[in-house]
């Protein structure tokens, strides 16, 4: 890719045909990745990629444009799509002009491996080579997919009050499916996302798939019960992502969209529980220095022994409440309007088990939930928790009894962490950009096959 | 594009003469337009484009992808190389080789109708965004809502080293409605959308003030009503309910590649029952309100599939490579979210045919369920190796001795994909299919359009989460 583009003469550009402020957010990326399906290396794929988002204000009038890049003939008619989409807005009497404080945090996270950024198609099939090799050894074991890739990127912002600020930044992504085939079917998926390439983690991971995978293929439909829920690590980081990330928006408080609008100072979750926005920590795909509207990134408690401490703020939202930015912009694309969302959480709780172990011993009758389907479909505007079971196992008496699968739980999110939370065990794992141990809640209601 | 076409053709020809036994190219160029009220605002106004050349290269049975947004004769020679060379690197490893079902090199060009270009008309759209979102905002009880109007518009040509050459362009035009209501139980919301492949005249002509109240009233009736208690239920789902069913729990697994690589709990079953006999499943490029889909991303004619005929499994839906495994003709469901993604099975429309029941005939045979409407549903998921769907419904009501009584709010509904389709004992006259122009399925990655549909239909004992 030899197009190279210069954030100040697109500002100065966008500023001469007629904005009184732009914005340019740029991302220039290159992917490696290899695939493989029924125990063979199948696929592998190689991009590279220039996206350009240029957002301007006419006066208090916004517009956004962007795409991909091939020439600088797609630059200027983006700027100008831009410049057309604004003079035809409608003004925004709250817009506060484009961020002012650009810059990096004095923290600057690891984020680029020069080692992941030097890989290529070559040892990317060598490292699924040894992966397939493991699976082998399973009897009945097969992948059924398995993808591995890299991803080396480079993110500059700018704006008419300054920049730019750059950031290069690796990705390494492994994932499979691994089915059992014979008497028992079933299937299980893993995946991990890193900053940093970790061919260790691939292999243990893989085997870890390799013993689940039999489990899974032994689950079975229950009927209904109520009793106690463990959520996995997995399936924890995932609920916490979907119900707190929206609710914590100073975005989604000022629109009336948030459970916790007005609940600063209040108790919402257990006094054992507290939560961590961090963008500085090593090798995690939400680290940054600096977020995506160029303001420095900074870490901070939103949520402290179960009391709501604060809200996150992208640079409008801040203005609006007369506060400064907390650094969590944060754009679905590089032409899309910034909004606030969480760097890295990381869920601390109070004496937390040492062990998964020691967290199922104290169950009497409950799930320890491993995969589930549908926790995405969980709604944050009400609280309300949805899923289905597609994997877990029966506890009884503290101990493990049996795999099972399609138990549908539905639950109050806030009141199952402040009035119900059993507790935590196991090491914290961070699983896309949120840390968290194994959790538990009592009162469940598991819906099943009856 | 037309001039990038023979260049692309040339890099094709390039691959060949390196020594790889296919090739293929997908040029596509994309806009998409957003405008997003809120809360009586603009929230936003955007509009993003792509374009750009990717290329698949098969060289003894391996398959290598590579891509370029520089459509210079020196780049697609660049990115073809890339490729074959990538193809060649993987050729080495043992494992099953990959071949394509035969396909002739058809010449085709399909267009969908449009009337009014949407990315020409300038304040209109803002106007009219403006205007359901403020009247959205008038229904007593609703704290917030968001209007959205989207366009898109995809062009795509695909061309293989075979000599096809099949150019297929869509126009897609819609809006949304999401509405937030506050009661003394809390906060709960009701969204609903509707989209058609058209252009603007279909904005200008449909009553979306009427539809924005309508959400706004059911968001204040979700917000009072009640969560079910979890257990089983017999359910009565309306036609976009169906079309999330049948997507989640038979679509996926009836998709070729997962098929042939042994992640469908399907494999095997074709010519076995596994639906009731009332059930028909068809998947369909071309059917009203339905995506466009005349062919697929590979170039090939997308064929109206029966997948189940009268509750036997008939067919699978394959693209080239799967059809290949599986022994059968390419059904046309190669599909692409975009040049830069690998080809995968993915579905069109997917609908059920109608039946025979009248509304009322399939509400009185309930005692006690649930009738499960769209407005407010999140979609669904599956994993087709397990066996087990799920998905969510918006504002539905429960159903006591044939009659509908009370509102409930957050029904999600879950089974096995082998069990569920047997439970249908009734299906419906009416039928509907809906395409959006926000959203799609989701699968390794890529977002594809597709529509769902079919008419009303009762399933007996499906599992709904509760407190």
């Amino acid at each position: 890719m030899t197009l190279v583009l210069d954030p100040e003469k697109i500002v100065s550009q966008a500023e001469r045909l007629g904005a009184s402020e732009a914005e340019v957010y740029i991302v220039k990326s290159r992917e490696y990745s290899v695939k493989a399906q029924r125990d063979a290396i199948t696929e592998a794929e190689i991009h590279e990629t220039l996206k350009l988002g240029v957002r301007v204000a006419i006066s208090k009038r916004v517009g956004g444009a962007g795409g991909i890049i091939a020439t600088m003939d797609d630059v200027e008619s983006i700027i100008e799509k831009a410049i057309s989409i604004a003079k035809t807005a409608p003004p925004d009497e709250k817009w506060p002009g484009f961020n002012p404080r650009i810059g990096v945090a004095p923290v600057e996270p690891e984020i680029y491996d020069e080692a992941t950024a030097s890989v290529d198609t070559g040892f990317l099939i060598s490292l699924l080579v040894k992966q397939l090799g493991i699976v082998r050894e399973a009897e009945n074991v097969h992948v059924a997919e398995a993808g591995i890739g890299v991803d080396v990127s480079e993110t500059t912002y700018a704006n008419s009050h300054g920049g730019p600020v750059t950031e290069k930044a690796t990705l390494f992504s492994y994932g499979y499916e691994l089915k059992r085939e014979g008497e028992e079917k079933g299937t299980y998926y893993d995946y991990i996302v890193k900053s940093r390439l970790d061919e260790g983690r691939v292999y243990s991971l893989t085997r870890k798939g390799v013993e689940k995978v039999i489990d899974a293929s032994k689950a079975k439909a229950i009927g209904s019960f109520n009793g106690d829920i463990i959520l996995g690590q997995e399936e924890a980081a995932g609920i916490i992502a979907i119900m707190l990330a929206p609710a914590v928006s100073a975005e989604q408080v000022q629109r009336g969209r948030s459970p916790l609008r007005g609940k600063l100072g209040e108790e919402i979750l257990s006094r054992g529980i507290t939560v961590v926005d961090d963008p500085f920590l090593s090798w995690e795909p939400g680290s940054s220095a600096f977020d995506d509207e160029g303001h420095p990134t900074t870490r901070k408690s939103i949520v402290e022994k179960g009391v709501l401490k604060t809200y996150l703020y992208d640079h409008y939202t801040a203005s609006v409440e007369g506060k400064e930015s907390t650094g969590n912009a944060d754009r679905r694309a590089p032409w899309s309007k910034p909004s606030p969302g969480p760097t890295n959480l990381v869920v601390e709780v109070e004496s937390s088990k040492q062990s998964l172990e020691e967290l199922i011993a104290g169950i009497e009758k409950g799930v320890l939930v491993e995969r589930t389907i549908g926790s995405w479909m969980s709604n944050p505007i009400s609280g309300q928790i949805n899923m289905t079971i597609s994997f877990g196992y029966l506890v009884k008496k503290g101990s493990i009894v049996e795999p099972v699968k399609g138990l549908v739980v539905a639950d109050d999110f806030y009141e199952a962490l402040k009035d119900r939370f059993l507790g935590a065990g196991g090491q914290r794992e961070c699983i896309s950009s949120v840390c968290t141990p194994s959790i538990a809640w009592a009162g469940v209601r598991f819906a099943g096959k009856d | 594009m037309e001039d990038v076409k023979d260049l692309v053709s040339k890099a094709l020809n390039e691959a060949i003469r390196l020594g790889a036994e296919f090739a293929d190219a997908r040029i596509q160029s994309y806009e998409y337009e957003l405008i997003t009220y809120d809360n009586g605002s603009l929230r936003e106004h955007s509009y993003n484009r792509r374009a750009g050349v990717g290329f698949r290269v098969i060289y003894q049975g391996a398959v290598a992808y590579s891509s370029t947004t520089d459509l210079s004769r020196e780049a697609l020679l660049e990115a073809v190389k890339k490729a074959f060379s990538s193809a060649k690197a993987l050729s080495s490893h043992p494992g099953e080789k990959v071949k394509l079902a035969e396909y002739p090199a058809v010449k085709a060009v399909a267009r969908s109708h449009y009337v009014v270009d949407p990315f020409e008309v300038g304040e209109e759209k803002l106007e009219i965004a403006r205007t359901v979102n403020q009247e959205a905002l008038q229904v007593k009880g609703v704290v917030s809502a968001i209007t959205r109007m989207g366009f898109q518009r995809d062009k795509r040509i695909i061309v293989n080293s075979e000599g096809l050459e099949v150019t297929v362009e869509v126009v897609l035009s819609g809006l949304s409605q999401a509405s937030v209501a506050k009661s003394e139980k809390g906060l709960e919301y009701a969204s609903d959308y509707d989209s058609r492949v058209a252009g603007f005249e279909y904005i200008r002509e449909t009553d979306w003030v009427e539809m924005a109240r309508e959400v706004s009233r059911l968001a204040v009736t979700a917000s009072n009503a009640e969560v079910p208690k979890g257990g089983t239920y017999d359910v009565i789902l309306e036609p976009r309910m169906v079309g999330l069913l049948l997507h989640e729990a038979f679509g996926h697994a009836s998709e070729g590649d997962l098929v042939t690589t042994g992640a469908s709990i399907l494999e095997g079953l074709k010519g076995r029952k596994v639906a009731s006999e009332l059930v028909t499943i068809i998947d369909d490029g071309l059917v009203s309100g339905g995506y466009y889909v005349p062919y697929d991303d590979e170039g090939v004619e997308k064929k109206k599939v029966y997948v189940v005929d009268k509750g036997v499994l008939n067919n699978y839906l394959t693209d080239r490579a799967s059809a290949a495994k599986l022994g059968q003709q390419p059904t046309g469901n190669g599909r692409v979210m975009s040049f830069q993604n690998p080809v995968i099975v993915r579905q069109t429309n997917y609908y059920m045919e109608p039946g025979d029941y009248r509304i009322e005939e399939i509400l009185e045979d309930v005692d006690y369920g649930i009738y499960a409407t769209s407005k407010g549903a999140k979609g669904g998921q599956v994993d087709p190796g397990m066996g087990t769907f799920t998905f969510s419904a918006g504002v539905s009501w429960l159903v006591e001795k044939g009659k509908i009584t009370r509102p409930l709010r957050g029904v999600n509904l879950s089974g096995q994909i082998l069990d569920v389709l047997s439970k249908i004992d009734a299906v419906g006259r009416d039928f509907e299919v809906e395409t959006s122009v926000f959203g799609g399925c989701g699968k390794s990655g890529q977002l594809v359009r597709v529509g769902t549909g079919g008419p009303h239909v009762r399933v007996r004992g499906l599992s709904v989460g509760g407190r």
